[in-house]
């Protein structure tokens, strides 16, 4: 047990070195270095200037210099500083994951509540009706995109009904605006999030009700309520956490494209604008916060596998 | 595909109507031009006179933000989507392929290698990885800009970075038993050079498996496509293509509504179909699986 956490930790340390490393050489490959869009906003810099300022900032050096300087004061703590926020990056981190984590949460409660939910009762009787309808409720969560999704809500809740905004984070801070902003956003996760569950919840109980402990459990006189919740689920429980801790790992960064749709300012649309903002100092700090959160959501995955399965454990 | 096998896939009565779907889709997007020239429009020229017309004879779905024909815009976005998709599937199959004979064929410290590299691949944030690899600036590598072709190819080069580690699975599994296999061995032990085992004995064996993963996948590459063009890293305007039409739309939620229906169905009905015809062809090609 202690191995494996070690030699995850070991794995997950060299993946966030090469990330990083990767990250860094390919941020420096995007449109326009912060010489480039100095010289772009003073027309009066002259070419000698520029050099200048890149050698002042040490970007005339080979990338692996430049990059082994970064990591060196990123191990001291020290992100530097976010050029489209004016704040040190951690601080700029900080509070997209503080929205992020408003909107993740109880997301994954929900989706997976109801997605566990209608796994159940659909593997109560396969290829019934209500199976038909989990099926195609978790194949259109599959195959269809977030963003679509995303603008049919507006559309519905915001310009057809107009009861809820369409988007932006909670002009005051009260309970009630956060609610109202966070709605939509998390109705649309809930919907595409769901179908995972479903899908998992509903193959592994079809399974489980297969195996002769249930017909045994059944023989005994335990009502149907008892042997799908006491002796199925459970055993069923496994693949369970295992999607659901991928699946809030996916959304730290996955949730991408729904926060962008909706201007929520959460880590994706964070990672997103400072890609897209040349914003190094931030866009390389939460790719690795991304990278770590998949990294630490697979081996709670794994861990938690072990602590449901005493045969796993020897 | 024998005559059983052909029957197998019929059986299949989704996959049946998503093949017909998918070849309706294909030649609408094949004759897009001869569409555009019969109906006397073309989809990439603004007309700001005739800004969100209402659908009529002459423009059957209305027309976008700049007087482009809606229906027009679609068909040629379908040319992006099944491009991308098919592109992105056989260049992920490629790799894969490539890399699982080599894991399964040399094995020890290269096997371990290459395992380890798709074990850190899917460990990692798909989705910021790709935005990072599709905001790269092409000009600074080397390779042109703009041009709709360069797009698709880069496009489909990101894709497939990330898309041949499910395949190399696969063909590695599938390769160790093949090769363990008596034919197997008793080819080797007639002296078949090593090129010669593998093309005419392990991969006609395995072709089925990468073959129904690959279809399989082509669903999940044009979602990515869509999304990447939809954040505006993929195909460039003027290029029509079904992320972009949405990621326009989504501006225009408040005056035209219904152009922000189409290309999300467009996706929605390719991807569904996508899927089904790849459950047939695994029902067809690979009968035992679903035993």
């Amino acid at each position: 047990m202690l191995r494996l956490i070690g030699e995850r930790m070991a794995q997950a340390a060299l993946t966030v070195v090469l990330l990083s490393f990767a990250a860094y050489a390919l941020i420096g490959l995007m449109p326009g270095d912060p010489i480039d869009l100095a010289i772009a906003s003073d027309p009066r810099l002259s070419a000698a200037d520029a050099e200048r300022l890149r050698a002042l900032h040490g970007l005339d050096r080979p990338l692996l210099e430049r990059y082994l300087a970064w990591a060196a004061s990123a191990l001291a703590g020290e992100f530097g500083f976010s050029r489209l926020f004016a704040a040190p990056a951690h601080e700029v981190l900080a509070n997209a994951l503080i929205n992020s984590l408003a909107l993740l949460v109880p997301t994954t409660i929900a989706s997976g509540a109801i997605g566990i939910g209608l796994g159940i009762l659909a593997a109560r009787r396969p290829r019934g009706a209500l199976d038909a309808m989990v099926n195609a409720v978790a194949f259109a969560g599959i195959a269809m995109p977030s963003f679509w999704l995303a603008i049919l809500l507006i559309i519905l809740f915001a310009v057809v009904l107009g009861w809820l905004p369409a988007g932006g984070p909670p002009p005051e801070p009260t309970l009630a605006a956060w609610l109202r902003h966070l709605a939509l956003p998390s109705l649309t996760l809930t919907v595409l999030g769901l179908s995972a569950y479903a899908r998992q919840t509903r193959a592994a109980m079809i399974e489980a009700l297969s195996e002769p402990w249930i017909r045994t459990a059944r023989a005994k006189g335990a009502s149907p309520a008892r042997v799908l919740l006491r002796h199925a689920l459970p055993n069923a429980a496994i693949p369970i956490v295992t999607v659901a801790a991928l699946d809030f790992a996916t959304l730290v960064s996955g949730a991408l494209v729904v926060e962008t749709v909706f201007a929520w300012p959460g880590m994706g649309k964070l990672l997103y604008d400072a890609i897209l903002g040349n914003d190094y100092n931030v866009a390389l700090l939460a790719l690795l916060l991304a990278a770590l959160v998949t990294l630490a959501a697979s081996l709670a995955a794994d861990l938690i596998q072990l602590a449901l399965d005493p045969r796993l454990r020897r | 595909m024998s005559g059983r096998a052909f029957s197998r896939f019929l059986a299949h009565r989704a996959g049946a109507v998503s093949a017909l779907v998918l070849i309706a889709l294909v030649s609408a997007a094949a004759a897009a031009p001869i569409v555009a020239e019969m109906m006397g429009h073309d989809p990439f020229a603004p007309d700001l006179f005739k800004r969100f017309a209402p659908p009529s004879r002459e423009h059957p779905l209305g027309t976008d933000e700049l007087g482009r024909d809606l229906l027009l815009r679609l068909l040629y976005g379908a040319r992006v989507s099944l491009a991308v998709g098919l592109g992105g599937a056989v260049a992920s199959a490629l790799i894969g392929l490539a890399v699982g004979l080599a894991a399964a064929w040399w094995g020890g410290l290269i096997d371990a290698c290459l395992m380890r590299l798709a074990d850190g691949i899917i460990a990692l944030p798909a989705l910021p990885l790709l935005i990072v690899l599709a905001a790269v600036d092409p000009a600074r590598i080397g390779l042109p800009r703009g041009a709709l072709a360069a797009d698709l190819v880069r496009i489909i080069v990101i894709v497939a970075l990330f898309g041949w580690v499910k395949v190399a699975r696969i063909t590695r599994a599938a390769a160790l038993s093949i090769l363990r296999m008596d034919y197997a061995r008793a080819a080797v032990a007639l002296g078949v050079s090593p090129a010669r085992l593998l093309a005419r004995h392990v991969v006609p064996n395995l072709a089925v498996h990468v073959a129904v993963a690959s279809t399989l996948s082509i669903g999940a590459v044009i979602l990515l496509e869509s999304v990447l063009s939809f954040l505006g890293l993929g195909i460039q305007p003027p290029a029509a293509s079904w992320g972009a039409m949405l990621a326009n739309a989504q501006d225009l939620v408040f005056s035209a509504p219904m152009a922000a229906v189409w290309p999300g169905l467009a996706i929605f009905i390719t991807v569904v179909a996508t899927n089904f015809a790849g459950d047939a062809l695994a029902d067809a090609l690979d009968p035992k699986a679903h035993l």
